[in-house]
């Protein structure tokens, strides 16, 4: 149940790129990707270790909306102010 | 937030610990939470199943028909054999790319061979534009179906592709009298023979002693009743029952090895190697076989036909089952008034990384000659069982 959170491209250096969600920084390999990605792109990770889509920004909008929802839901569970 | 965001996703964690040469305890915990599906709750039902696709990334089509089933369930609905036909296709094809993705990319990196990047990522590729080559619109996740606009040619064309692969990538042995996975004599001489990662990857859990790592009692899931675990679902407010699933105290395994276990390459198997890695990963290229087969014939079954207009106001509770790669998938929804009041979901992974499931099983009592083979055959059996998450691997000593 891998949930498909976007995480915006912050650098690239060949085919690989730094990435960050929710304030999580990740190196990922570009390599199974079938776009080609610039800076400030969106991207679904799997495995933590490689992008597998390319997001345009107004849908990883709507996406992390939800997940801003899904998260608001756990903080409240731990009692956490966000 | 950014822990809560990795807690959203979720990781297993499995620590073993080692004495007198044998592995002497197992800790398998989750921080998997159920939350995700909680967000539905309160939308409309179509709205709600609509989102599925967008919330997963592993098994986004499965986890929508998986929504739609339930939804269609509750609210009583019977979808055309053409639409069932077409959420096959989408079914298979995803497994299909989740089995290559580790055939062709986890288990040559676990062996020490390189990934075939460019195979996966071609079929990744195609895989991917399957919705557009059966669906009018790109919005498929509609309760009763939506419009179908089929084309058979692009269709077929991915189901020859995906034959081409497996034949080529996966087998690589012209010549065999039969499948190499119709028995053991003809799967045993195909792995001693092709020149594949696949094949590679049997020689080398024999060469590394871990034909039979992982080995120890499991349960295959039957056909259980979709509304027994609907039952338990909807009961289910504590999350408990998601977290340790179990039926009368029987933790299932579900998957590959479950679907084929009476397979009569996977009964000669049981028999040599037990239900250790050999026999798992026969099981999955047994799967990738199959998911392929599936194809063709829902292929066949698909037509041209406009959307159903299905009535979506009213109320009832339903559960909806899909075959992913990694094993069953259960989504139960309640609805009152077109609205969803309860949205649950029971992933594979919860059945196969329970506390005390097939993985604790496999592991418990098991030899360890060395720690690098123990490291490898624990890697190689996470990737075998396949939860639907990164894990954390530890290894003690008492």
């Amino acid at each position: 149940m891998c949930l498909a959170i976007p995480a915006k491209v912050l650098s690239l250096d060949g085919m690989t790129a730094d990435v960050e969600r929710y304030g999580e920084r990740l190196t990922v390999d570009l390599t199974l990707l079938a776009d080609d990605v610039v800076v400030g792109d969106y991207v679904i990770i799997q495995a933590r270790r490689f992008a597998v889509e390319r997001m345009d920004a107004e849908t990883a909008a709507e996406s992390l909306r939800l997940f801003d929802e899904i998260i608001d839901t756990l903080d409240a569970a731990d009692g956490k102010p966000r | 937030m950014a822990e809560n965001a990795q807690n959203a996703e979720g990781t297993i964690a499995v620590t073993v610990t080692i004495a007198a040469d044998r592995i002497a305890e197992v800790d398998i915990g989750s921080t998997r939470a159920p939350a995700a599906s909680r967000i539905l709750e309160g939308r409309g039902v179509t709205q709600a199943v609509a989102l599925l696709p967008t919330l997963f990334s592993l098994c986004g089509e499965a986890q929508g028909i998986a929504g739609l089933r339930a939804a269609e369930a509750a609210l009583g609905i019977t979808v055309s054999p053409a639409t069932a036909a077409a959420r096959n296709v989408l079914v298979g094809t995803e497994a299909i790319g989740q089995i290559l993705w580790r055939l062709l990319l986890d288990v040559p990196t676990a062996i020490g061979r390189d990934p075939a990047f460019d195979s996966l990522r071609a079929a990744r590729a195609a895989i991917a534009r399957v919705p557009r080559l059966i669906f009018q619109k790109s919005a498929w996740t509609v309760p009763g179906g939506t419009a179908l606009k089929v084309n058979r040619k692009g269709l077929l064309a991915l189901a020859d592709r995906i034959d081409a692969l497996i034949e080529d990538e996966i087998f690589g042995l012209s010549g065999l009298d039969g499948s190499p996975l119709a028995d053991a004599d003809r799967f045993l001489f195909w792995m001693a023979e092709a020149d594949t990662l696949s094949a590679r990857l049997f020689r080398s859990l024999g060469a590394r002693r871990l034909a039979r790592f992982g080995d120890g009692p499991t349960v295959p899931m039957p056909a259980l009743d979709a509304a027994v675990i609907g039952q338990r679902l909807d009961s289910d407010d504590d999350g408990a029952f998601r977290a340790r699933p179990e039926i009368d105290g029987t933790v299932y395994e579900t998957g590959p090895l479950a679907r084929h276990w009476q397979a009569p390459l996977i009964a000669e198997l049981r028999a040599e190697f037990g239900t250790g890695l050999t026999t798992r990963f026969a099981a999955r290229l047994i799967d990738l076989v199959d998911f392929a087969a599936a194809l063709r014939s829902d292929i066949d079954r698909l037509a041209d036909e406009d959307a159903a207009a299905a009535a979506l106001t009213g109320s009832g509770s339903g559960t909806g089952v899909v075959e992913t790669a990694r094993g069953r998938l259960f989504h139960h929804v309640a609805i009152a008034d077109g609205r969803v009041t309860k949205y649950r979901v029971l992933a594979p992974t919860e059945w196969n990384f329970h506390g005390h499931g097939p993985l604790y099983h496999g592991l418990c009592g098991a030899p360890v000659s060395n720690r690098e083979r123990l490291h490898e055959g624990l890697s190689l059996l996470l990737m075998a069982l396949d939860p639907c998450v990164s894990f954390d691997l530890k290894i003690a000593h008492k």
